[in-house]
């Protein structure tokens, strides 16, 4: 089969892919992250490309009907289906010659704003220790001359020492270690000092010891935390022995050629044959990136690293440890582990200390991950009597209601929607995203006033613009209370595309009446999945004492937006707080101290999962809130107020 | 032993609407109470049975159903004339023509046919479209107008097409039937966008698309029952008297329409169709249903009959 | 007045010892609160904690059996007064009213006939539950008699309805083994009345001149020890019954004790039609049993089919079966679309379906009531799944074409569902307000 080359411009990057393969696959192999939100079923459009030389051939397919650029051109059902305009699909166009490729800004996933926890806003959260204590840990030894009358070797020997320092045993020696061993503690010796490191885990008995290394060790060594998310994974570089933080860095998750939701990707690892190593290498070349760009930029050797934390969703550290997916989505959802045991580096692929031990943060259920629980610990809401409510808004919503008595999490699907998927014009926090909308209505046409992302020209909508606009679109008139245009239908601003209405909003900015209808659907799934919680508790709004905002929205969100769009519930601005990423602060808490970890596990432990799709109360509370703010508008009286 | 009875006291009440003109004005709603518990609070109205009129005649009715309006189908201002001499309290004429894939009747056609019923029979009418959304949209408007001053029911209004019915109705006078499929959040939601477009709340009725017995009843059942304790607890945006198409939903089940030769062991299919209908609007009344739009005749004098008995 | 999940947490220990064998005491609370296990299951309540929550269980209103084991109807143990608050748990028994006046010869058929009845609904059968043998003639032989003819002929459970004592015990000679509900004890025969049913173990009916009456009646034949009771009002009338009903459950929901049973109501009318209709009423408004003279199939089927409505469990997805689904009369070149079986799903595809006057075909698939998204991210809604429906409902042999139109909001299982199916699939709009325009678009033109 003959191999045609691919140049993708401007990268400059080049691969060869067969007839048989797509575009979309041969960005992959050439490592550009490009949109794909449905995982190249053809439907999305996200990935369009433009073929600058050569000919592409088109999937027949129904929903390849020109470009989004020209609107008015009508299908093109062309037997041959030779690509006609210059616009194609990545994922359905594959080549019949060598190609250049550009990849328009638009279907690139561009630099990232990196979200960290130091974004916390009125978040009393939780101190980390002063000295840590890693999973991956050293202990001083120091061994009393050996005689020849005893009959004891090396290790027993070590192993007393051990008991009488610290009273533990540990449950396997590795090879490694006692390779070392080998080595030292001869009887000429002076130094009888040794360094021995001990591998725990977190809810398991093992207690492994690792490596011996002769002398007090007096080195450096490192750890990293990682927040695996959905759409971005975040890593935190550490310094062990003294617990200090280097650098933060974060990058798009690379699965996200894979479909941009968990479901997509459950999916894809379900139908594909080799999905599943295809998206663990996905996610485990994600983490490597971050290794490797981390550790050049502190200049320390990435085998120093010899701790991991990893904080994600259930559906993530599945991909991740490569464990099948399938049961997470099929009843009764019967993983292999809520809290998998530590896994050794060199196990996973990341390319580390080939024995560094990994931790994933626990879960409790098939939609209620490590993530979640991470923030919790950190959120310090299990401290007190105070009844906080968790919010972690994502693609999936997840919210956890409880204090130092009761903790109870449900978790609803939001859609990415707030992350900027499935929408046209939707992005990430990007520089140049619209974050913050003004639209006015006037006699014949709409003032928009908006701001962007470090003030650069806008690109897109990122969440909190997407919540803003919503908020302005209501208020100026623009849209009814279930989101649809009541413009007069010649409205300036008003245009048909492919038989649906859209809006334009700066320059070809636009949203249409079924984005609208989106993001409706994600704010309404979020404050259902708020009521229902309340609801399975028969408590109202009113007893919250605090809400916690965690995830991608932070410091950007306008808080009286959101509760105008009825996302989340009309109470005192002074009860939220703004929690940032703090999935990767509790990841950085469980890497440094060894009672956050315990304490994780007693939160997994003692937290309860309510499954919302059991029941009535979660779709009725959904539909109730496909109303902007809602249908019970009782339930937002500082609206009625304003209005008044 | 005396049994202390149990007597709610409920804050709010069902809005009262009126229809047609002195002397055959008809006022419906206003109950305080629950259906048909007469100790607990108000219930001034009575339910009121509308009979189906079609601007066209009708071809999937079985026999059983065309059979008493023999000569009449086809001839709206007879069928109507027919209809209250069977006893009904108000005629609903639908403009099944109307319909783009049927005779894709002109709005105009349409209000003179609405025009000409009315003046044939003098009583409350309730005119409704063909129920494709733009297309009623169109044509009631101009029924509307037609109507002018005659204080007509008219519907029906979707979450599609509320604001052209909307807005003629308020401009003429008439009443709305707000229609939305099962589920008490999207009637509530159309409720408040009617009325937040200055439509009088007291004008409204409520069409939740009920289902017939054994076709989904269950659910038109609850949600009505939960419609009304709302308005019974205060819920303005739920106060509204509530319309029940019962004729259309139980003229299409099997059980209605299957002959006795068919299913032997079902009984006779005049006494099988004709309680079909009954029972499903006697449930649809227990549950607080006011208007109740029926097909034959038979059932409209039992349904009278049982609600003349319990008074 | 049920608790929640938070008012029992507070009776519990909060020791999340585990014990019970759940997680933490808030799950076993919240359990507590469904039903879903026994009180018993935690070891380490307080004796004040226990004796309030055994209270806060106890059951409003007893379930009473009638008939014997194994083909007992059992009624009562009702919680709600709405069926939207929770359901509606057991089904009222339907029974016909014999009468020991009618001659011999028409008696044993009647009966044979009568038990015979049956109906199929959604794969199960379903008929007559009791037959109501009264005893008319004041003769205790002929009341005897009938009962004899009817334990050869039906097996049905039964109510014997005499008010007097003798021809009660007559029947009972023959009958007490197939433990038949008595009716009915009254101010001036209670205490023989309720002797027989103590003698026998058998339910007894209370019936009153009214509540006071009743309430009375009940406090006195509980005192005697009897507890396995049913209650009449002795309202005949619909509204007066409606009345009565209403009063009975909420003082039974409030534990008014002597009112914590379920009730039997008659539904009598001169007129056979209005008789059917005060039956539906009352099947709806809270009767244990209704008795009726009907013995009309077409009566019997509108009931059934009428209580089999009413206490359907409102808290299941609201679902439609999974077939095929006509919208007028469609030909062979009819559209077929596909769904799923939440039936407000449903409902919105088949309403905007029907408005658009285009015949065709809808097939909702099971999805266990789950919307499209849901049921397509809890993999309810696969291509494999619409595939198999393509293939095993027959509407292969329906129309001559091969296209199936899918929701917009899966338009991502076409090309597996092409490759499945061999069917070339259209991806309809993501909102069922958009099927007119979108059959007129793509499949008319």
């Amino acid at each position: 089969m003959p191999l045609f080359k691919i140049l993708f411009l401007p990268d400059k990057k080049q691969v060869s892919i067969s007839e048989k393969e797509n575009l979309l696959q041969a960005a992959r192999a050439a490592k550009i992250p490009l949109k794909a939100s449905c995982a190249g079923a053809g439907v999305c459009r996200t990935c369009q490309v433009k073929v600058k030389k050569g000919t592409v051939r088109i999937e027949p397919d129904e929903h390849q009907d020109a470009s989004i650029k020209q609107p008015d051109k009508a299908k093109e059902k062309s037997g041959l289906n030779k690509a006609t305009t210059p616009y194609v699909l990545a994922c359905q166009a594959f080549p019949l010659s060598d190609l250049t490729i550009e990849i328009p800004e638009a279907t690139r996933l561009t630099k990232l704003q990196v979200l960290t926890y130091d974004s916390a806003e009125n978040l009393k959260a939780c101190p980390l220790s002063v000295s840590p204590s890693p999973h991956y840990y050293p202990v001083y030894l120091s061994l009393p001359p050996f005689s020849s009358t005893a009959t004891k070797d090396k290790l027993s020997s070590l192993l007393v020492a051990l008991k009488q320092k610290t009273s533990l045993v540990p449950t396997r020696v590795s090879l490694k270690a006692l390779q070392s061993l080998a080595k030292i503690l001869r009887p000429n010796d002076k130094d009888r000092e040794i360094t021995v490191f001990l591998t725990e885990d977190t809810g398991y008995p093992a207690l492994s010891l690792e490596e011996i290394i002769p002398g007090h060790f007096k080195e450096k060594y490192y750890g990293l935390a990682v927040d695996l998310g959905t759409t971005t994974v975040v890593a935190e570089l550490l310094e062990l022995t003294k617990g200090i933080s280097l650098a933060v860095k974060g990058i798009y998750n690379q699965q996200l050629l894979y479909g941009e939701d968990v479901i997509s990707r459950l999916i894809y690892a379900q139908e594909n044959e080799n999905g599943l190593s295809y998206l663990q290498e996905a996610i485990v070349d994600t983490v490597n990136t971050l290794i490797k760009e981390l550790t050049i930029s502190n200049q320390i050797s990435s085998s120093e690293i010899k701790a991991v934390v990893c904080a994600g969703n259930p559906t993530m550290t599945h991909l991740f440890l490569g464990l099948d997916p399938v049961d997470l989505r099929l009843k009764p959802y019967t993983v292999a582990a809520h809290n998998p045991p530590a896994v050794q580096a060199q196990e996973v692929g990341l390319e580390i200390y080939p024995q560094a031990a990994i931790k994933c943060v626990p879960g409790i259920a098939n939609y209620l991950g490590g993530d979640v629980i991470a923030g919790i610990v950190a959120s310090n809401m299990t401290e007190g009597d105070e009844l906080t409510l968790f919010i972690d808004v994502g693609t999936n919503g997840e919210m956890v209601l409880g204090n130092k008595e009761w903790l109870i999490a449900c978790s609803c699907s939001a859609g990415p929607a707030f992350e900027g998927s499935g929408l046209k014009y939707g992005v990430l926090a990007i520089p140049g995203a619209i974050d913050r909308f003004k639209i006015t209505s006037t006699s014949t046409d709409l003032e928009v006033e908006y701001t962007t992302v470090d003030h650069l020209p806008p690109k897109g909508i990122c969440g909190s613009g997407l919540i803003s606009c919503l908020a302005n679109l209501y208020r100026s008139g623009v849209i009814d209370r279930r989101g649809k245009f009541i413009l007069a239908p010649d409205h300036p601003r008003l245009r048909i595309l492919n038989g649906e209405k859209e809006l334009v909003l700066v320059e070809d900015i636009t949203i249409s009446e079924s984005e609208i209808n989106n993001l409706i659907r994600a704010k309404a799934a979020i404050f259902a999945g708020i009521r229902s919680i309340l609801q399975f508790l028969n408590l109202s709004l009113e007893v919250i004492d605090s809400l916690i905002l965690a995830g991608g929205f932070g410091r950007y969100l306008n808080l009286k937006e959101a509760v105008a769009i009825g996302m989340l519930p009309d109470l005192p601005p002074q009860k939220y707080a703004y929690a940032g990423n703090i999935a990767l602060k509790g990841a950085k808490m469980m890497l440094l101290s060894a009672e956050a970890r315990k304490k994780t596990l007693e939160i997994a432990h003692k937290m309860i999962y309510l499954d919302l799709s059991e029941g009535n109360t979660f779709t009725e509370e959904f539909l109730a809130a496909l109303f902007i703010p809602h249908t019970n508008l009782n339930l937002f009286p500082s609206l009625i107020k304003d209005k008044k | 032993m005396p049994v202390k009875i149990i007597r709610e006291n409920w804050s709010g009440k069902v809005n009262t609407t009126s229809l047609g003109v002195e002397p055959k004005a008809i006022k419906i709603g206003g109950e305080g109470a629950l259906p048909f518990l007469y100790f607990e609070g108000e219930i001034p109205y009575r339910p009121v049975v509308a009979c189906e009129v079609w601007d066209e005649k009708p071809n999937d009715w079985p026999d059983l159903l065309t059979a008493p309006f023999a000569g009449v189908l086809g001839d709206p201002v007879a069928w109507a004339k027919k209809c209250l001499a069977y006893g009904a309290d108000l005629i609903c004429l639908r403009l099944a023509g109307a319909h783009p894939e049927t005779k894709n009747k002109s709005p105009q056609e349409c209000a003179l046919v609405a025009q000409r019923v009315y003046a044939a029979i003098n009583t409350p009418l309730i005119v409704v479209g063909c129920g494709e959304d733009a297309k009623d949209a169109a044509v009631l408007p101009a029924v509307a107008k037609a109507l002018t001053g005659k204080y007509c029911l008219l519907g029906w209004a979707t979450a599609e097409n509320y604001q052209t019915i909307t807005t003629a109705c308020d401009i003429y006078g008439h009443s709305l039937i707000a229609s939305s499929p099962l589920d008490i959040s999207l009637a509530k939601q159309l409720n408040i966008l009617i009325t937040e477009m200055g439509f009088n709340p007291g004008s409204v009725i409520i069409d939740p698309l009920v289902g017939a017995l054994g076709y989904g009843l269950e659910y038109a059942y609850s949600i009505m029952e939960r419609i009304r304790l709302s308005a019974l607890t205060g819920d303005k945006m739920l106060a509204m008297p509530i319309i029940c198409f019962v004729g259309q939903e139980t003229w299409k089940t099997k059980e209605a329409t299957s002959t006795s030769l068919e299913c032997p062991t079902w009984g006779e299919q005049a006494r099988r169709a004709i309680l079909w209908e009954l029972l499903t609007a006697v449930t649809l009344t227990q549950a607080g249903g006011t208007i109740m739009v029926m097909r034959h005749p038979e059932t409209v004098s039992h349904f009278l009959a049982h609600l003349l008995q319990g008074r | 007045m049920a608790l929640t999940g938070l008012e029992i947490f507070k009776q519990l220990p909060q020791t999340n010892c585990k014990d019970c064998a759940f997680p933490t005491c808030l799950a076993f609370a919240v359990a507590l609160a469904s039903s879903k296990v026994a009180l018993e299951k935690c070891p380490h309540l307080s004796d004040n904690a226990r004796a309030m929550l055994t209270s806060a269980f106890a059951p409003p209103m007893a379930l009473i059996k009638i008939g014997p084991s194994g083909q007992e109807l059992a009624i009562g143990s009702e919680t709600v007064l709405f069926r939207h608050e929770k359901r509606f748990e057991h089904t009222p028994g339907l029974a016909v009213l014999i009468k020991d006046t009618l001659p011999v010869t028409e008696i044993a058929p009647k009966i044979s006939y009568l038990s015979s009845i049956a109906f199929e609904r959604l794969g199960e059968n379903y008929g007559l539950d009791l037959l109501a043998l009264e005893n008319c003639s004041g003769e205790p032989d002929n009341f005897k008699k009938m009962v004899a003819v009817a334990l050869e002929k039906s097996n049905l459970p039964f109510i014997l309805m005499s008010e007097n004592p003798k021809a009660m015990a007559a029947a009972l000679s023959v009958a007490a083994q197939r433990k038949p509900l008595i009716y009915s004890a009254q101010s001036t025969n209670y205490q023989e009345m309720t002797g027989l049913a103590q003698k026998y173990n058998l339910p007894l009916a209370v019936k009153g001149t009214g509540l006071d009456d009743l309430a009375t009646l009940v406090e006195k034949i509980t005192a005697l020890g009897h507890e396995q009771l049913v209650l009449d009002s002795g309202a005949r009338e619909t509204n007066q019954v409606l009345f009565d009903q209403t009063q009975i459950r909420r003082l039974a929901l409030m534990r008014f004790k002597p009112f914590g049973y379920p009730t039997i109501t008659f539904a009598l009318d001169s007129d056979p039609i209005q008789s059917i209709v005060k039956a539906g009423i009352f099947l709806i408004k809270y009767a244990g049993i209704v008795v009726l003279t009907s013995d009309n199939p077409a009566d019997l089927l509108s009931l059934i089919t009428l209580r089999l409505n009413i206490y359907s469990d409102p808290q299941k997805p609201m679902t439609v079966e999974s077939k095929i689904y006509s919208v007028g009369s469609p030909g062979k070149d009819a559209p077929v679309v596909i769904t799923t079986n939440f039936s407000l799903t449903y409902y919105c595809v088949a309403n905007d379906f029907e408005a658009s006057r285009i015949p065709g075909y809808i097939i909702p698939v099971d999805t266990d009531g789950a919307s499209v998204l849901t049921s397509w991210a809890a993999g309810k809604l696969t291509a494999e799944k619409i595939s198999k429906v393509l293939q095993n409902s027959g509407i292969a042999e329906l129309v001559t074409h091969r296209k199936v139109i899918i929701p917009g909001g899966v338009a991502m299982l076409s090309k597996r569902l092409t490759e499945l199916s061999g069917w070339e699939v259209l991806v309809g709009p993501r909102e069922s307000s958009g099927i007119p325009s979108f059959l007129k678009r793509e499949w008319v033109t």
